[in-house]
């Protein structure tokens, strides 16, 4: 695939997204951070990410479950191809696997990876890695 | 029939046979004897009347007969000495008083003498003709007895002697009848004529009576009836040859005759003989009327009758009066378990006798009063057993074959949310409508386990979760087929899943520092511009390692919430088996190498496939490993061994560690267990590793074991299904090639 991904994250928690601000960054990725749902549905039209790195519990009574049906859903965000990997802490119940399964294209738990392990993760979508 | 008498008509049948039929037997017994007695009594008698009168008779009439042949041969009398002669023969007539008449004749029939009634008669004529005459002198030249003649009713006979010259036959000493029967017509000189009377003689014998009424009487050879005390039949001149014991003689004259019974002359039954009288042919018949002879019986017939009847009013009064006695207790003995049967356990039964019934009356007062003890203490039994079944907090329901209610606990019933009465009888999946994983749930007696999460929905619409065990009752007496127990673990389940929210929850909320911690220590460690000595590139790397432990604990316990609830959701993928046990042995070299533990695998080298959630199944190998790991000692050896046995892949890792006490085996697998004592010293684990390791390989359908001996090492062993195609397609459900799964994330590289 050609070129280096347009990344956004969605992340409410303000260190989580300092640090995978700072690993994508130093990586050479552009990223964009948003904290909620509202912004993320207003900034997918305009900045058309390649991946989306979405947490699922986020502030604003829309959880990125939501987001994640809504960009598939509605073809008015042109998200339809985009790589959703949802970011989470939680533990998968039935609604989130038969989500994660049908919608997104990756899942991630945070406290279970080096953040360096993001760019492992946008690797196995078959981008090339930023040369150092 | 003898079984449905009552008693009384059996006593009295038993007191009858008892009293009476020895009573018949000895008396039919008496009263042959008698007979035969009388009889032989009546026979006996009769042989010596008849023989001796007939003696008697006989003697009078051979007298008589000398008598006349010795006066025929006096001197006087042979020679016609005619005044000799008659003073001779009126001597004779007076000495002989039944000398009625003398004659004497010459031979030619002139009377020469004559003596009648002692005197001489002066008229003598010529008896030439006469009868007597011509037997004596020409007929046989024997003596010539006549037929008894009655003249005035008193009987004769005449008595002639022929008159013989003896000097012909030179022997003058035959005197007797016979000797004269051998002299010759033409000696005859004349004849003496004798009368005699038989008055006496014949009185003699007519008045000799049989036994009581019996009598005798005489007929001559022809059966013409000579003497009889019944004189009208004398003027009759009865013949009597057809009367059957007359009969009898004169067929058999000589004989003897044993007395036997017959009709007598008056038609009469009696017993009967007669007897010769040698001198004349006639004979004695002797009879004695049966009735007479058997007089005497007749009176012991109605004294053994009157005995037996006599006995037999006397038994039926004394049976009467025995089985009113022996019935009376048992008459209250009835009525008193009549009363027993309906229920008053109070009553006693007088005893009024120290025989077995009154035995029996004391012993049923025993029994009624053991009787009520026991249904007392049957009583509270009942009552002890409804209160422990009542006061368990469990549902208790006693069912039939039929699987309908015979029994229900308050529980049972509060949860039925009806009374307990009125669940009995029903059928039992009527009141407990029950399902399970959303599909109808029959009870199974058969089950000899608990089946946990059963829901029933209460009339009262709650949700209850159910424990249900079924207990299989054989040979019930009450037809009690199964106890089913209900374990309401509806508010258990509540308060579990509280639990598990907790956990999860606390999980997560410790996740978020947990990752910020990670990710700044990343950060620190390959931030090119910071200048960190050795030591503080060594101290990022511990906290780094310490994070990951505290991250792997989060994740252990996360899972044990999700087994829990039972939401850890295996994602199923094909695996080469030997490449991920080969990649998990290299992911501990390092650790290994660091303990001076060698790690050794054994097995096939080419691939061997196996459907697994590679993740979830990682950890398990991961977690036995790392086991062996910490509890194997310097120089220890742990071998993986993998190896296919039929349908499944079995993978054991053996270690020579310190080995698991075997008391310990059985828990080894349990939530939160820790091995006590020396395996504790060192070990960092929490006591849910196994237990995931457990629950991770029954997901897969397989099975987990140790075999462990303490100071020889353990063996940990699992069994997983072989792959197969049919379950690939079933399981797999992300089957494109472009999954990505690491510990921690997943990614799918799939067009979109």
């Amino acid at each position: 695939m050609a070129g280096l991904p347009k990344i956004l994250l969605v992340e409410d928690t303000v260190q989580i997204a300092d640090i995978y601000m700072q690993v994508l960054t130093n990586g050479g990725f552009t990223v964009k951070l948003v904290n909620n749902v509202d912004e993320l549905l207003k900034i997918v039209p305009e900045y058309n990410p390649d991946i989306i790195f979405l947490d699922i519990m986020l502030p604003g009574g829309k959880t990125g479950l939501d987001a994640l049906k809504i960009l598939r859903n509605d073809p008015q965000y042109g998200a339809a191809n985009t790589r959703i990997v949802l970011v989470t802490n939680l533990g998968q119940n039935d609604e989130t696997q038969k989500l994660w399964e049908k919608y997104a294209d990756g899942y991630v738990i945070k406290a279970e990876i080096d953040p360096h392990e993001l760019f492992d993760i946008i690797e196995s979508f078959g981008y090339e890695m930023p040369k150092e | 029939m003898w079984s449905s008498l009552g008693i009384r008509q059996k006593v009295f049948a038993l007191f009858s046979v008892i009293a009476l039929l020895p009573l018949v037997v000895i008396s039919i017994i008496w009263l042959r004897s008698t007979h035969d007695q009388l009889k032989q009594a009546a026979v006996n008698r009769q042989n010596i009347l008849l023989s001796s009168s007939a003696q008697r008779l006989n003697d009078a009439l051979e007298t008589e007969i000398n008598s006349v042949i010795t006066h025929s041969q006096e001197s006087s009398v042979t020679g016609l000495n005619i005044d000799q002669a008659k003073i001779n023969l009126m001597q004779y007539a007076n000495q002989d008083s039944d000398v009625l008449r003398i004659t004497l004749v010459d031979n030619n029939g002139n009377e020469k003498i004559v003596i009648n009634n002692h005197e001489f008669s002066t008229s003598l004529n010529n008896i030439k003709s006469s009868e007597e005459f011509k037997v004596v002198s020409q007929v046989s030249n024997e003596v010539s007895v006549s037929d008894v003649i009655y003249t005035n009713e008193q009987p004769r006979i005449i008595i002639a002697v022929p008159l013989l010259s003896f000097s012909k036959l030179g022997d003058q000493n035959l005197t007797s009848a016979e000797a004269l029967a051998r002299r010759f017509g033409s000696d005859v000189k004349g004849a003496l004529i004798v009368d005699i009377s038989l008055d006496n003689p014949f009185q003699s014998v007519l008045t000799s009576e049989i036994g009581g009424d019996g009598y005798t009487y005489i007929v001559d050879a022809e059966g013409q009836l000579i003497a009889h005390p019944d004189p009208e039949l004398i003027k009759n001149n009865a013949n009597l040859s057809s009367v059957n014991q007359v009969s009898r003689f004169l067929a058999a004259p000589a004989s003897i005759e044993v007395p036997s019974v017959t009709l007598s002359e008056k038609n009469s039954e009696v017993l009967s003989s007669h007897y010769r009288i040698k001198r004349t042919g006639w004979a004695i018949i002797g009879q004695e009327p049966i009735n007479s002879i058997y007089a005497p019986y007749n009176q012991v017939v109605r004294l053994a009758v009157f005995i037996i009847i006599f006995a037999g009013i006397v038994s039926t009064l004394l049976s009467l009066l025995f089985s009113r006695n022996l019935t009376r207790p048992i008459r209250s003995l009835m009525a008193g378990t009549y009363q027993v049967a309906q229920g008053n356990l109070d009553l006693q039964i007088a005893k009024e006798s120290k025989d077995e019934i009154g035995v029996l009356a004391e012993r049923f007062n025993t029994m009624t009063g053991n009787l009520k003890q026991m249904i007392t203490n049957l009583k509270t039994e009942g009552t002890k057993l409804n209160v422990v079944l009542n006061s368990v907090g469990e549902g208790i329901v006693a069912t039939d074959s039929l699987n309908h209610v015979v029994f229900a606990n308050i529980s049972a019933a509060v949860l039925a949310g009806q009374l307990p009465s009125d669940l009995t009888g029903k059928p039992f999946k009527q009141i407990f409508t029950l399902s399970k994983n959303n599909t109808p749930f029959q009870v199974d007696p058969n089950s000899t386990e608990i089946t946990k999460e059963v829901v029933f929905i209460s009339p009262n619409k709650r949700l209850h979760y159910l424990d249900i065990f079924v207990n299989k009752i054989e040979n019930d007496p009450d037809g009690i087929k199964n106890i089913i127990t209900l374990r309401d673990q509806t508010d258990e389940r509540e308060l579990e899943m509280m639990k598990l929210d907790f956990v999860s929850m606390a999980a997560h909320e410790l996740r978020t520092p947990l990752t910020a911690i990670r990710g700044y220590l990343s950060l620190l460690k390959t931030d090119a511009n910071s200048n960190f000595s050795n030591n503080g590139v060594q101290s990022i790397e511990r906290a780094q390692s310490s994070t990951d432990q505290l991250a792997g604990l989060i994740s252990n316990l996360l899972n044990v919430s999700k087994i829990e609830r039972g939401s850890l959701n295996l994602s199923y993928s094909k695996l080469d088996w030997v490449k991920t046990v080969r990649e998990a042995l290299d992911g501990h070299k390092f650790s290994a190498l660091e303990k001076q533990v060698t790690l050794l695998y054994e097995g096939p080298t080419e691939s061997v496939p196996l459907l697994a959630d590679e993740i979830s199944i990682k950890e398990v190998i991961n977690n036995l490993i790392a086991n062996a790991i910490h509890y194997t000692p310097e120089n220890g050896r742990i071998i993986i061994s993998v190896r296919e046995e039929g349908d499944k892949v079995i993978t054991s890792i053996k270690d020579s560690g310190l080995g698991i006490p075997a008391n310990a085996l059985s828990r080894l697998f349990a939530k939160f267990y820790r091995v006590k004592g020396g395996m504790a010293s060192g070990s960092g684990g929490t006591g849910l590793g196994l237990y995931i390791s457990k629950s991770i390989v029954e997901l897969h359908k397989g099975k987990i074991w140790v075999e462990s001996e303490e100071g020889q090492g353990s063996t940990f062993t699992f069994s997983l299904p072989s792959y197969n195609e049919v379950q690939y397609d079933e399981l797999v459900r992300t089957k494109d090639m472009g999954v990505n799964k690491r510990r921690g994330w997943i990614t799918k590289n799939t067009a979109r």
